[in-house]
């Protein structure tokens, strides 16, 4: 409700309107005032704690009057005539303003607990996922160092191409924590080229030592895109390497480009378990991972959002489709226009 | 490193989803002269305890199928095998539950191989003295001696006036070199079941033992500390 500070003063004029109406009702049953001033300012509190402190304050000021107005003497005016009514009046407002103060004040910390504890979740798992492939290359090295004469020769080999393996992997994490930051506060600045998305897409793929396993079906027809192509690849890579880990060892990647009016769609399809579809919208979450504390199934939980903040930066949409089986992303780019391309 | 000798026939089992973390395990602790023995999830793991009945277990926190804590206390019900744990996490908290619940020492990673190797000997030394403890009275680690008999310290030659509790605390941490003892274990052992929290007698007795040793808590020659978590006597025996 906070989004939107109108919800919170409808919210007010109705809850307190409820209160007056069921305080109105009871008062023919002989409910006293004081009764009727406890549900009003049981209303007032409920307003504080539920929205913000402007529309407790006006659910207050609303309730005043309404008290007024309903069940003071003379009824069905704003004079008030009695002594009695006038301080309930006052210390009415009085606790009015001091709980919906009390109750801001509750919301506000139990915002910022919220803040520092997702700050230090954040924290937690971006440290595990640099401490992980850095503990390979310390590993490996430190026993390269340690025991190299008393190591057979494809051993040695082993921990060598080990320790540059995870460092790529180290290399591709900061990469991704750099952009998932720049996107974060704006700061990437497009340099965009009219270009053909297929040398991307090929590029992209030249770097996955699975290749094999990648099967790419191109049906375009027109395939110009104006996008900074650095970028799209991180995308691209990002999107296929998670359908790569999802797929097992073995399982195909297909890779589908075809094209619509006015955009050029890349399907990418694994056959791995898919992603439930209550989970689906969480997915392009920053730091949202299907991985379990520390284990090392599972990804670093910024592949995706970064996947998602580039081909938004580029004016095209990344979603996950119904699929059979597996998982189906599909990510749809404006086509350039022909005169961009001539410009 | 040490001689292979003493490595000989000695099981040590690798608990680790991270095939990258396996393979240096392996080529370290094969090239020392250990029999290597390895699983990628938790119940692997307590299938490989049961039936090869390891020397040492180096246990992965971040296991994909359990809770490093559970596997550790389900693994206490039955085993005292000792339990070296590794976890990607600097949490003082989480380090201090894993030590009562059993396990006998930590490395964070990331962490070299020395280090991972000095642990080892450490834990598989402390295997060895159980069986036959050790009938020596006097200790010496460089400059200091600890005489038991007496129940004295000396640094250099002169006599260190210690308290009671001072020479207690000293002589329990001297006489497990280059292990993590908790801050509960001195606890425990030195005031007794009633005083778990006071940590801060430790923190107080152990900076008095420190400037009485002249030992310099950036950089200690004899106690070092391990924040949150407890102490560990760094000096070698000579």
């Amino acid at each position: 409700m906070n989004r939107h500070p109108w919800l919170g003063y409808i919210a007010a004029i109705v809850i307190t309107s409820i209160a007056a109406g069921l305080s109105y009702l009871l008062d023919h049953w002989l409910l006293p005032t004081s009764g009727t001033v406890l549900i009003l300012q049981l209303a007032v509190l409920l307003i504080a704690f539920l929205t913000n402190f402007r529309a407790a304050l006006l659910a207050a000021v609303s309730a005043v009057l309404l008290f007024n107005f309903l069940f003071t003497e003379p009824r069905y005016s704003l004079h008030m005539t009695d002594v009695d009514e006038i301080v309930t009046t006052i210390v009415f407002i009085a606790v009015a303003v001091i709980t919906s103060h009390l109750a801001t004040s509750f919301r506000h910390q139990k915002e910022s607990l919220r803040q520092a504890q997702l700050r230090s979740n954040i924290l937690l798992s971006v440290s595990h996922d640099l401490r992980t492939p850095l503990a390979s290359v310390i590993g490996n090295l430190s026993t390269l160092q340690a025991y190299q004469e008393r190591l057979p020769e494809h051993e040695r080999a082993e921990l060598l191409q080990g320790a540059l393996d995870e460092s790529d992997r180290l290399h591709r994490y900061i990469e991704n924590l750099l952009q998932a930051t720049r996107l974060q506060h704006g700061e990437i600045r497009l340099t965009h080229a009219v270009q053909d998305i297929r040398p991307v897409i090929s590029k992209t793929i030249a770097r996955f030592p699975a290749q094999s396993r990648l099967l790419v079906h191109d049906s375009l027809q027109y395939a110009m895109v104006e996008v900074q192509s650095s970028l799209l690849e991180q995308a691209l890579f990002n999107v296929i390497d998670n359908a790569l880990r999802f797929s097992g060892d073995t399982a195909p990647v297909s890779i589908n480009l075809y094209e619509t009016d006015n955009a050029i769609i890349i399907d990418i399809k694994d056959e791995g378990p898919g992603i439930d579809s209550n989970k689906r919208a969480l997915v392009f979450n920053v730091f949202y991972s299907s991985r379990e504390k520390d284990s090392g199934t599972g990804g670093t939980g910024l592949g995706l959002s970064v996947a998602k903040g580039i081909i938004d930066t580029h004016n095209g949409r990344i979603s996950i489709e119904d699929s059979n089986k597996g998982c189906l992303i599909r990510i749809s780019l404006p086509r350039a226009s022909m005169t961009e391309e001539v410009k | 490193m040490n001689a292979q000798s003493s490595t000989v026939g000695t099981r040590i089992l690798v608990i680790d989803d991270e095939p990258q973390i396996r393979r240096f395990m392996r080529a370290s602790l094969t090239a020392e002269g250990y029999i290597y023995l390895e699983a990628a999830t938790a119940e692997q793991g307590i299938k490989q305890i049961t039936s090869q009945n390891p020397h040492l277990v180096i246990l992965d926190l971040g296991l994909p199928d359990a809770d490093g804590y559970e596997v550790m206390q389900k693994l206490r019900e039955w085993s005292q095998v000792p339990v070296l744990v590794l976890t990607a996490r600097d949490d003082e908290l989480q380090k201090v539950k894993l030590l009562e619940g059993g396990a006998n020492d930590y490395l964070t990673k990331p962490f070299g191989i020395r280090e991972l190797m000095a642990r080892i000997h450490v834990l598989l030394r402390d295997l060895s003295d159980q069986q036959q403890p050790s009938a020596e009275t006097q200790f010496h680690f460089g400059e200091l001696l600890i005489d038991r008999e007496q129940h004295k310290v000396f640094l250099q030659n002169e006599v260190i006036n210690l308290s009671r509790k001072e020479y207690a605390l000293l002589d329990f941490l001297a006489s497990h070199p280059q292990k993590l003892v908790t801050q509960q274990q001195l606890l425990e052992k030195i005031w007794g079941h009633t005083h778990h929290e006071d940590t801060h007698y430790l923190r107080i007795f152990v900076s008095q033992i420190r400037k009485k040793l002249k030992d310099d808590p950036a950089h200690p020659q004899y106690i070092e500390t391990e924040p949150g978590v407890g102490y560990r006597f760094i000096a070698q025996k000579s």
